[in-house]
């Protein structure tokens, strides 16, 4: 609608303007200065600044420079000084500037008006929200000081996390053991598969020295950990060594593509190659006697013989790997010794039995001893930091939704159990906070954490510390809006490189959006003005650091070296430091100096501890529940990462959406031939759970037993890009973005985790994203596109099935008889 | 009697004036929520004298409802429009509406910052908006023509230069697409007429500006 304007109708709506441009406090944004004094007259180039920050697109943390004009990001790169980002970013990392400055963003404190989930909101100012979420935690704090409730009813759950121990000063502080996280959703059973066998949860092989790489389930020209610095060492071993590259996994992903062989192994088995690998390698005589009877808790002799039960034949059977493969791949493994090395990451690890499959990968290199050798299997490169004090002693109370007692192997938790642990009431929740955790849309079977987060006598304060209005966040109470990564304080350290360790910081690199803080200064905030301003709930005291910048100062100041090399302001100047430079030589035998980290300072092939909860000590294959039994049409449904995208924070930002926008079910051309399945059908997937609606890629490039959907789109919520729900209002669709309008696609996805149910592994609490049995057949008639049907019954029993593969379940004891609960005992927790 | 009408029976009142403090007015709708101190000065007589005119209609609710509820409801749909509105385009900034990278932080915002720091002003430390935000453009223009006629001395035509000028570089390349999109999605009539008002206003500007040109 148009109206039209006389110059009198104009003095007339002047005279309200006038009084409110005379009233005074009436919000005004500028001053006026001396004409000219603040014009910055200097060239764009002159005005430029250059500040070094760390990525946090992923988890990789590479170092970054943030080319900055007008106090505007214009150009994110990598930083040259880093060790380990060597002057690169991926893809993901330069559209960083993508999530910075999304206009979907939060920009300030929002609190809910309507009812949870309906989408009504109203800013607060900062003041409000912290009281409000103060006064709740205060109702529960009190009420635990007269015995009627437990600090542990504070929950605070955490999905990217880098809070570097701030977690648990602050959750210490509070006397909450309810700390959550994401792990057991991310990489947890590789992390349970190593630590007890030689102490650290990760391994870094020596890639740029190699001449054999065997990978397992690891996507590392795309995604897994360390993508961007390995990938790097990899092309490098590649081509300077004319390093081999051979490959598991179940789907064509790039680094199946550029390497010399691929398997496309059934999902679940690579323990059985490994295993079987271990026994040829052993048989030939090729093991390195000396450094197991050494350097392990396992005679050779012994190991040898334990291993004859696993011959190729066997894996070949359980995995479609062929026999001959196994035998060639494991003499050509042991020959290269010492420069071979494998590397894993979620492939082997994100199944029932994937702590075992960790375990028996990792073998392969203790038999050849290649461990801690130039171009071998090295033990991770890393620092360790001291806190300001005085630290908070931990809560006297176990709280059972961090230490589910069904799993007291599983030390990075079981947080994906957590919605029915609730549901059980197995413990109360007043106050839930989560921070970059998007529980309904990460969570295998999704639904019922959108159910557990609409839940208000369940969940009756939910507050949301976050940068955008994901799927959880669209059902919290309270929105505190976070920083992202490019905007607040934090300490960065990752083995990503063999030759230095390193330690890096992020720094805001502009003024911080809106009203945003970081996770840091809200707490701070929170319990020193507000929570406990008067320190007389003792909280106070472990929060007198002054500023967030201070205290990340003193971490990083506290690692030896840094402040010679010019301290806090060296860091901000460069971004990172590392005892040695770029390109360095590395230094290998590191167990020579200390040994390894476990009890006896030896490679624990034999894992005490496991014995202990009636689980096979040694290198051992589980067959997965779910496996055992399947029918003819049955297929395994499997997730990946695509390049560019994350799993649930990269759906909206343009650069990347540009590229990867959607996620057809991937599925093998012959089986898809057998099934009448052309690309771009719709085609329908039923698990055990319910089903879904999606649209079929037909490829030559996977196991014709198992289908892929990526887990990174079918949002929502979250934003414009990853829901496109503009398109479907053409009133809105009239817009003046321009870019926008180039949108060429409709289609957003459809999200898998909706079918998927939880399955669980007893000893490292990993869900087996991997495992999912599915039948595909073409949509049916009325089948629509993204619909979905998940029976909550099933999904409940999903659960209870995997509870009996606990060490304390009916079915643990009835595979392991004479194991389990009955030889260590049920601990149970709060 | 009151001040505003005071002003408007004066004079000695200037034009720029009045056009000032229709700048000031439209860029406090925009800039944050109605709150008590507005309303105050969205009920007076005057002011709505001034809408009835204008053919609005939300200040019969101005009038009939309590005020906690009202300034709740235009909070709330302040939020859907301006703060949260994802998966819809009515971020009030000149970069996401205009600008080629359809994104906070553009080029437009540090273009607007350039153009307001030339002629002098400087945003506020306190303030959480980017330069380019609708809010903070209007009331720049609102400056330019209070300053006006008199500002350090300068002629008159050279501060209206300068309005045509940014009005031409930055408030024409978005207003009307973004008000009618603030127009199709506003819920409560306070939102959806200011929006047909601030159209009509700058409209006007434009054909004013552009006929004195050369005066
Ligand atoms: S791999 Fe890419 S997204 Fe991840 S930290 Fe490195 S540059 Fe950033």
């Amino acid at each position: 609608m148009n109206i039209k304007f006389s110059r009198r109708d104009i003095l007339k709506m002047g005279a309200v303007g006038a009084t409110a441009a005379m009233t005074p406090g009436l919000l005004k944004a500028m001053e006026l200065q001396e004409a000219g004094k603040g014009a910055d007259l200097r060239t764009a180039a002159e005005r430029t600044q250059v500040v070094p920050y760390t990525c946090l697109q992923c988890n990789i943390e590479d170092g970054g420079l943030a080319y900055i004009e007008d106090g505007r990001v214009v150009k994110l790169e990598g930083n040259p000084k880093h060790p380990a980002t060597r002057g690169k970013l991926c893809g993901k990392g330069a559209a960083g500037i993508n999530g910075l400055y999304d206009p979907d963003r939060i920009l300030y404190p929002m609190r809910r008006v309507g009812k949870r989930g309906e989408g009504k909101w109203k800013r607060v100012s900062w003041d409000e929200a912290y009281k409000e979420l103060a006064s709740r935690m205060a109702e529960v704090l009190d009420r635990a000081k007269e015995g009627k409730g437990s600090p542990n009813e504070i929950a605070l759950h955490i999905g990217r996390n880098r809070w570097f121990g701030f977690d648990n000063r602050f959750m210490n502080a509070l006397g909450s053991d309810t700390r959550l996280n994401h792990t057991s959703i991310c990489e947890s059973s590789k992390k349970i598969g190593m630590q007890p066998t030689w102490g650290p949860d990760i391994e870094t092989p020596d890639f740029a020295n190699t001449k054999y790489m065997l990978i397992f389930g690891a996507n590392i020209y795309e995604a897994s950990y360390f993508h961007n610095p390995y990938v790097q060492r990899v092309v490098e071993g590649r081509v300077g060594n004319h390093a081999k590259l051979v490959y598991f996994d179940p789907r064509m992903s790039n680094t199946a593509g550029k390497a010399d062989e691929w398997y496309p192994i059934f999902p679940g088995t690579d323990g059985a190659v490994a295993l079987a690998m271990c026994n040829v390698i052993m048989k030939e005589g090729l093991h390195n006697k000396e450094f197991i009877d050494k350097w392990t808790n396992y005679p050779s002799d012994k190991l040898a013989k334990y291993l004859e039960q696993f011959t190729p034949e066997w894996a070949e059977k359980i995995s479609n790997v062929p026999a001959n493969d196994i035998k060639r791949i494991a003499v050509e493994f042991a020959l290269a010794a010492p420069r071979c090395t494998t590397y894993t990451y979620r492939g082997p690890a994100k199944h029932t039995n994937g702590s075992y499959s960790e375990k028996c990968t990792m073998m392969l290199n203790v038999v050849v001893g290649n461990i801690e050798q130039k171009g071998g299997y090295c033990l991770p490169r890393g620092f360790g930091y001291k806190h300001p004090q005085p630290e908070p002693p931990a809560p006297k109370e176990k709280s059972e939704l961090a230490h589910p007692h069904e799993y007291p192997l599983a030390e990075h938790k079981v947080s994906h159990h957590v919605a029915y642990m609730i549901k059980e009431g197995r413990q109360k929740v007043s106050v839930y906070m989560r921070h970059y955790f998007n529980g309904n849309y990460s969570m295998p079977d999704s639904n019922t954490w959108t159910d557990l987060y609409m839940d208000e006598e369940l969940i009756p304060f939910h507050v949301s510390m976050d940068t955008f209005m994901g799927e959880a966040t669209a059902l919290s109470d309270l929105i505190l809006p976070e920083t992202t990564y490019l905007e607040r304080f934090d300490i960065e350290n990752m083995p990503s490189s063999i030759e230095t360790p390193w330690v890096g910081i992020r720094q805001p690199v502009i003024k911080p959006l809106g009203e945003v803080k970081s996770y840091r200064d809200i707490v701070l905030e929170l319990v020193t003005k507000h929570l406990d301003s008067d320190g007389a709930r003792g909280i106070k005291k472990y929060f007198e650091y002054g500023t967030t910048e201070n205290y990340i100062k003193f971490m990083a100041e506290s690692v030896p070296g840094v402040k010679e090399a010019g301290g806090w302001e060296y860091l901000k100047k460069n971004g990172v430091w590392s005892p040695k430079p770029v390109d360095s030589e590395p230094d290998y035998n590191l167990h020579k100096k200390d040994g390894f980290g476990t009890h006896d300072k030896k490679i624990n092939i034999y894992v005490e501890e496991w014995a202990k909860y009636g689980f096979n000590p040694l290198p051992h294959y589980e067959p997965i529940p779910a496996h055992e039994n399947m029918k003819e049409d049955d297929l395994v449904l499997i997730t990946f990462k695509w390049n560019i995208h994350v799993q649930s924070r990269t759906a909206n930002q343009k650069y990347l959406a540009d590229i990867i926008h959607n996620n057809p079910m991937w599925i093998n051309a012959k089986l898809a031939e057998k099934k009448g399945i052309k690309t771009g059908d719709l085609v329908r997937v039923t698990s055990k759970i319910g089903y879904l609606v999606t649209k079929a890629f037909v490829t030559e490039g996977i196991n014709p037993k198992v289908v892929a959907i990526s887990n990174s789109f079918g949002h929502w919520e979250y934003g414009r890009l990853a829901t496109l729900k503009l398109k479907e209002k053409p009133e809105w669709a009239e817009s003046g973005d321009t870019d926008f309008e180039q949108v060429f696609w409709k289609d957003t996805g459809m999200h898998p985790n909706y079918i998927i149910p939880v399955s669980t592994d007893p000893i490292g609490g990993s869900e087996g994203w991997y495992d999912t049995v599915v039948t595909v057949e073409k949509a049916q008639p009325g089948d629509k596109y993204k619909d979905y049907k998940v029976d909550k019954d099933a999904a409940v029993k999903a659960y209870q099935e995997t509870l009996s593969y606990s060490y304390v379940g009916p079915n643990f004891r009835r595979r392991a008889p004479g194991k389990g609960e009955a030889k260590a005992g049920a601990k149970k927790g709060h | 009697m009151d001040e505003s009408v005071m002003i408007m029976d004066s004079s000695s009142i200037g034009e720029a004036k009045a056009r000032g403090n229709v700048y000031s007015l439209l860029s406090r709708v925009f800039m944050r929520e109605v709150d008590k101190q507005f309303l105050d000065i969205l009920k007076k007589r005057e002011s709505i004298d001034a809408f009835r005119d204008h053919g609005f209609t939300f200040f019969e609710d101005l009038l009939s409802r309590r005020e906690g509820d009202l300034i709740d409801e235009l909070a709330v749909e302040f939020a859907s429009l301006f703060l949260i509105s994802p998966g819809r385009l009515l971020s009030p900034y000149e970069s996401v509406q205009a600008g080629k990278e359809g994104q906070l932080g553009g080029e437009a915002s540090s273009k607007t910052l350039f153009f307001y720091k030339k002629a002098g002003f400087t945003i506020h430390e306190r303030i959480s908006l980017l330069p380019d935000h609708f809010a903070i453009e209007l009331e720049f223009m609102g400056h330019l023509c209070e300053r006006g006629d008199a500002a350090n001395g300068a002629p008159a035509s050279n501060s209206r230069e300068l309005q045509a000028r940014f009005i031409k570089l930055h408030l024409a390349n978005w207003y009307r697409p973004f008000l009618n999109r603030v127009e199709a999605a506003a819920g409560h009539p306070f939102y959806r007429e200011f929006s047909i008002f601030t159209k009509g206003f700058l409209d006007s500007e434009i054909g004013y500006l552009e006929s004195a040109k050369g005066e």
